[in-house]
């Protein structure tokens, strides 16, 4: 198992992300998926007993918005050495969709237990012809797939446009579990489970140290 | 990633619809290994998060000139991402590119990067003057300071997109549209918005290079209906994203919407003859 991080969102999530699984965190801007992105990519490096996978990470930064910085007080706040925390991490920068492809196709021989891909709409939301955007969506339904038969944790990250997340129905035929992340302002969160859906809600509060139970 | 594929398969692999090597990829393995004619190579380029830390570690950033808004940007504007201005008319954004235009051309030790900019004006207000004016305030030469500004003004969409694909070529370090939406025109229906969402992406996947390039890149960009324009294309295009409002008199808010590693926050600036000044 998995943890996130946070024991209101373990909870929410059943106790955590037990592998395999897909998981996508939908939310608009600021609403702290990236953040979270970053702290599951120092939790799984925490060792099985202490909800962590005792493993390392493959993250798929497709946005230009993975920062080492934050890997460094997370994992200084979990009791990681934060050179070590950084060395643990394989980072993908995918400036287009065959970069993400490709990091994905490689899953397997990267000897990773989690792989983060932050974020799945960027590719596939504005497609540079007609044509592409045809295509598109099969191309993201092939790469879900991918993911979720994966036999370790994938974590995606995803936006709402006009009211749906991007790219479903594929995204929800493929993704485990979905939860979605709305900003309260002040730096507060709040976490609902849509897939399967919870009527439980859960607040989260974005820190120096991570995505913390608010209290 | 490359896709080798044997003598024959070629022309069934179209039949299917196949035409690059990322549709191959993307077939079912089994289905690739049934055929035994297609093998897909892969390269990924990784790094690991410490050398991601240590290339940050040389980060330059440009000052924006005024003290609290680089405070709130974490130091400054920084070289190689996208910066983004949201804001109303008179909310103070086009004052701010021309101030950075004047910042970049400061000596390193005041915050600027000792280099040219270009100014890509769509809406013709870009005024020589101001950059006088910020200039004189900033101790620089004011002749000089216009000669260091590449000024391109660009009326229209094929023009804005030459301009900024020639910027990677050019010799500045800092690359400002103002603003991006203006220049592209939205055409009837869902078909027009789909085009124009089109330019929007290849604006920001050029401007994106163009940072890369070691550029400090901002754009400027109105709001429609109360939201940034521009859509998701530039919401997830741009890394860093302010928003500028007005306050009273000559102050202005501008709140830091959008950063991956910064704590929200705002900053209280006013404008005054010699630029956007800390209030």
């Amino acid at each position: 198992m998995l943890s996130t991080g946070s024991r209101c969102l373990d909870e929410l999530l059943g106790g955590g992300l037990k592998p395999p699984v897909l998981l996508e965190l939908a939310g608009p801007q600021a609403s702290g998926k990236t953040q979270l992105c970053h702290q599951l990519a120092v939790m799984a490096q925490l060792p099985p007993g202490e909800g962590g996978l005792g493993s390392r990470v493959l993250y798929i930064d497709t946005e230009g918005t993975f920062r080492p910085e934050r890997i460094v007080s997370m994992a200084e706040y979990r009791g990681l050495d934060p050179r070590e925390a950084l060395e643990n991490i394989v980072y993908v920068e995918a400036q287009s969709l065959d970069d993400l492809v490709e990091a994905v196709l490689s899953i397997g021989r990267l000897g990773v237990g989690l792989v983060v891909v932050d974020s799945i709409a960027y590719p596939f939301i504005s497609p540079r012809s007609v044509g592409e955007a045809r295509r598109s969506w099969g191309r993201l339904a092939a790469l879900l797939k991918r993911l979720a038969s994966w036999s370790g944790v994938a974590v995606v990250t995803n936006v709402e446009r006009g009211g749906r997340a991007v790219g479903d129905p594929y995204t929800s035929m493929w993704v485990d579990v979905r939860v979605r992340l709305s900003p309260l302002g002040g730096g507060s969160v709040e976490a609902l489970r849509l897939m399967p859906r919870s009527a439980r809600a859960c607040r989260l509060v974005i820190r120096e140290e991570g995505v913390l139970d608010a209290q | 990633m490359r896709v080798y594929v044997y003598r024959g398969v070629g022309a069934r692999l179209r039949r299917l619809g196949a035409r690059r090597a990322l549709d191959v990829a993307l077939c079912d393995p089994d289905i690739l290994r049934l055929t035994g004619r297609v093998r897909v190579v892969l390269s990924p380029r990784t790094s690991t998060a410490a050398e991601v830390a240590e290339r940050r570690r040389g980060l330059e950033r440009l000052s924006t000139g005024s003290s609290r808004l680089d405070e709130l940007l974490g130091g400054g504007l920084e070289v190689g991402y996208i910066t983004e201005l949201v804001g109303e008319y008179g909310a103070g954004k086009t004052q701010l590119c021309h101030q950075l235009a004047v910042m970049v051309q400061l000596p390193r030790e005041e915050g600027g990067l000792e280099a040219k900019a270009l100014y890509i004006d769509t809406e013709g207000t870009f005024r020589p003057e101001r950059i006088v004016s910020m200039a004189e305030y900033r101790g620089l030469d004011p002749r000089e300071a216009l000669e260091n500004i590449v000024y391109v003004e660009a009326r229209g969409e094929g023009a804005l997109i030459s301009a900024v694909a020639e910027s990677r070529r050019m010799d500045v370090r800092l690359v400002v549209v103002d603003t991006l939406i203006a220049p592209l025109p939205l055409g009837e229906g869902v078909e027009g918005l789909a085009r124009r969402q089109f330019a929007l992406t290849r604006l920001m996947r050029l401007l994106r290079e163009v940072a890369r390039g070691g550029r400090v890149v901002v754009v400027a960009n109105r709001m429609s209906a109360d939201r940034p324009a521009g859509g998701l294309a530039l919401a997830l295009g741009s890394h860093y994203r302010l928003m500028m409002r007005r306050s009273r008199g000559d102050r202005r808010v501008v709140e830091l919407l959008r950063a991956p590693h910064l704590p929200p926050g705002s900053a209280t600036v006013r404008i005054a003859e010699e630029g956007v000044l800390d209030a």
